[in-house]
């Protein structure tokens, strides 16, 4: 039986980033190390997991490969506590990289930098540096994409940095030769941001007041437009406000998650919306568009449309391909890719529709995170 | 028909000297990975060891053909070595 703050894991394993003694994958829910503490937030990267406790304490684990756990050792890493010298309110993974925000608003980095996503001069580094700029303003907010890196400062203002060959960095013309820079510059048309999140090769924005701004590779709509070569809509380079009279009236989003190619949003009414790629189930409901012809369009979706099926939904969290979702009264919900049973259901079939994990029907679920093929849910 | 996870050009793939193999990220966690004889062979799928995910990689096999000619020059080796041919 899972017991409180037990942290209960499963899905892909390749590098020890479930944390529960070996590399093998686990289709089915288990206990995980302990962490001293209250936990605040879980995250994970391609094949790390990160945890900030409520004293600022982080824990990573996994693979190690390119510093990402902040520590001077090529191999995979057990769970351990990463000191530093000063508390973190917030961590967001890369692929290969890891970015976190201290207590006093600082931003710190580390990992890989092969695109300058760790805003550093070097290739890798294991070594936490802090980044300059962002007008000597407190960082309030981050997100991490493959290869890119996205800060909201206190001042409303977004930043990015890192591979921008997709226009995901928003200020950076992919056409012009520039494919990536270390230094963060300002998006440009992006004010009173209150969070940000990171898709492979998108970003998103969400205002104080509620507005989405998106901007990136459209490949698979997750711009929540059609993409269209001819209408030059394939990649937006600069950040579009998105229409969002689908969501019902009188709600506002209060949280945005994205996977790689696919984007949720959590409404303050506990529904969730969805768009982007669908070929896995990602998007927990059927696509509703179609191609020109008039045949239905089943592996992306560009309309945002309500996933009927959830309701009362405290938090979400998305893997690359798979979807958490825990609802008010704690109960725990997966959909999506699950190819490494990272859905938890002790299968490996791709769940279209969301639905409870079984083997924690008797737990009550308090947090969700994600890594790219794996998922983390901490109990209460 | 492959079904392929997505279509990647070579130059967002990551280089290893010591395997020389390139390496993309799969959604998993692990990574796609192609050699440069794989390459040079023609063969355009990169997989993945821990899953079932395919990239078609999209690259010029003149350029690498190429670059593998003046590899091979430059170890004393003769033009005869390089294995050819596309595969259907």
């Amino acid at each position: 039986m899972f017991r409180k703050q037990n942290r209960i894991v499963c899905g892909a394993n390749s590098y020890g980033q479930l944390s529960i003694g070996n590399t093998e994958d686990s289709v089915v829910p288990v206990r995980s190390s302990n962490v001293e503490g209250e936990i605040k937030q879980v995250t994970g990267g391609g094949g790390h997991t990160a945890i900030v406790t409520e004293e600022g304490k982080l824990y990573l684990c996994g693979n190690n490969n390119k510093g990402q756990l902040g520590l001077d050792s090529a191999v995979n890493l057990h769970l351990q506590c990463l000191h530093l010298p000063s508390a973190i309110s917030k961590v967001a993974c890369g692929w290969e990289h890891t970015l976190a925000i201290t207590a006093s608003g600082d931003l710190i980095a580390w990992g890989s930098n092969s695109h300058g996503q760790a805003g550093q001069e070097v290739v890798s580094s294991s070594l936490p540096i802090k980044l300059k700029g962002f007008n000597g303003q407190p960082v309030c907010d981050i997100a991490a994409g493959l290869r890119h890196s996205l800060a909201v400062t206190i001042d409303g203002l977004v930043w990015s940095w890192g591979c921008g060959k997709k226009g995901q960095l928003g200020w950076m013309e992919a056409k012009k030769g520039l494919t990536y820079s270390h230094q963060p510059q300002q998006v440009p048309g992006c004010q009173k941001a209150h969070l940000v999140a990171a898709g492979a090769y998108h970003s998103i924005m969400l205002t104080v007041d509620g507005e989405l701004f998106c901007w990136g590779d459209n490949k698979r709509g997750q711009m929540a437009i059609e993409p269209c070569k001819d209408k030059g809509t394939f990649v937006l380079d600069r950040p579009r406000q998105l229409d969002l009279r689908p969501l019902e009236s009188g709600h506002r989003i209060i949280a945005v998650a994205s996977g790689w190619t696919h984007v949720l949003i959590l409404t303050d009414g506990g529904d969730i919306y969805s768009w982007g790629r669908n070929d896995y189930g990602q998007l927990g409901r059927s696509s509703v568009c179609h191609n020109p012809d008039g045949s239905p369009r089943g592996d992306i979706c560009w309309q945002i449309v309500k996933i009927v099926q959830l309701n009362n939904i405290k938090q979400i969290a998305c893997g690359s391909e798979h979807n958490l979702a825990v609802t008010e009264d704690g109960v725990i919900c997966s959909w999506g890719w699950n190819e490494h049973g990272m859905c938890g259901d002790g299968t490996t079939q791709d769940i279209p529709e969301p639905k409870t994990v079984p083997a924690l029907t008797g737990v009550r679920g308090h947090l969700i995170g994600s890594g790219a093929g794996h998922s983390v849910v901490v109990c209460r | 028909m492959t079904t392929y996870h997505d279509e990647v050009e070579i130059e967002d793939f990551e280089y290893d000297d010591e395997t020389e193999t390139y390496y993309f990220p799969c959604p998993c966690g692990d990574r796609f990975e192609i050699t440069k004889e794989d390459l040079a062979n023609g063969e355009d799928e990169a997989t993945c060891p821990s899953c079932s995910l395919i990239v078609k990689v999209i690259y010029d096999i003149e350029s690498v053909r190429q670059a593998r000619r003046e590899h091979l020059a430059g170890l004393g080796l003769s033009h005869s070595a390089i294995p050819g041919g596309y595969r259907s």
